[in-house]
């Protein structure tokens, strides 16, 4: 992927740190409805990611995974940002998480269904949740879910233990 | 390493080899033919095998569905699939045979707004679902990192 002894592999691509995350905070929980419950909810997350404790702890993950230099930066209100292969497939431009989390698009029409079993779910663990949200998602979409429990240490010795149906 | 290959019922087959740390990952599934399973079963995955991907699947870690993140894994990882699909459905192609990344950024939307949808039934369950990704909502939505 390299020409004109340029690379655009993503490694190169430039990032910049956003220094002031309190006013990020600020601009973020300004555009949400605090007579919402869910806004409610969702301004105590927000609230807490911007605790410096949490800084600590994304940035020792961040150090150890960098993959996540080449996500998108999102963005204070109104800023542009590349994306997560540079500007090839266009420029991001990134709302306050309130609106982008409700402009986002229902592509394959499940948010209703799911809201449908969040409605029923009184008296229902949370795996019985986690199974009937799958189960909807497969009925509307056709993607298959599968529900396995994960690989260990000295799983892949063995051939024949690891092909199965489903 | 070999992969934990399972077949669908329409006979085609996944990868659906999750971490123990993993809540969900999407995975590709591809067409498969008796002589592949065959192989598969004999051999594992081999790079010559004839692959034609032919949609998508989720795989969900068992072991750790009743934890709060885990009831907006499944849409999470469906996000991932949108973005693919509807968003940047060139970039599967424009760099084929590349280690391509994906990005968090609609994938974490979605799970957010599956969040949001638990917050006006359960309050404190929606708060406990948005806890675990949030080094990824603290980079790739709020902004405020970057390395």
């Amino acid at each position: 992927m390299e020409g004109n002894g340029e690379s655009i592999i993503p490694s190169l691509i430039e990032t910049k740190t956003q220094p002031n995350r309190q006013e990020s905070l600020v601009k973020q929980l300004t555009k949400l409805d605090q007579t919402r419950l869910d806004h409610q909810v969702f301004g105590n997350f927000l609230t807490e990611l911007y605790e410096s404790k949490n800084y600590s702890i994304f940035d020792q993950q961040l150090s150890e995974n960098k993959n996540v230099r080449y996500q998108p930066k999102a963005a204070l209100e109104g800023q542009i940002t590349h994306g997560p292969l540079g500007d090839i497939f266009g420029i991001y431009e990134y709302k306050p998480i309130a609106e982008a989390v409700s402009n986002v698009k229902d592509y394959l029409g499940v948010f209703p269904k799911i809201k449908e079993v969040f409605d029923q779910s009184d008296g229902k663990d949370n795996s019985e949740i986690v199974k009937e949200v799958a189960n909807t998602i497969t009925k509307e979409t056709n993607i298959p879910i599968i529900i396995t429990p994960p690989k260990k240490e000295g799983d892949h010795e063995k051939k024949m233990d690891y092909v199965g149906r489903w | 390493m070999k992969k934990k290959w399972i077949m669908l019922e329409d006979g085609n087959v996944c990868s659906a080899s999750i971490s123990e740390k993993n809540f969900g990952l999407h995975t590709k599934v591809y067409k498969c033919t008796p002589e592949i399973y065959s192989e598969l079963k004999e051999s594992g995955f081999s790079s010559e095998m004839d692959f034609t991907p032919v949609g998508d699947a989720i795989v969900i870690n068992e072991a750790l569905i009743d934890q709060p993140q885990a009831i907006q894994t499944c849409v999470h990882e469906l996000g991932h699939i949108v973005e693919d699909k509807f968003i940047m459905p060139q970039k599967e192609e424009q760099f084929k045979g590349t280690s391509i990344l994906n990005t968090e950024v609609i994938s974490s939307l979605y799970g957010l707004k599956t969040c949001l949808l638990m917050a006006n039934k359960k309050p404190d369950l929606a708060r406990k679902m948005m806890v675990a990704p949030t080094c990824i909502y603290n980079w790739a939505l709020a902004g405020t990192v970057a390395p």
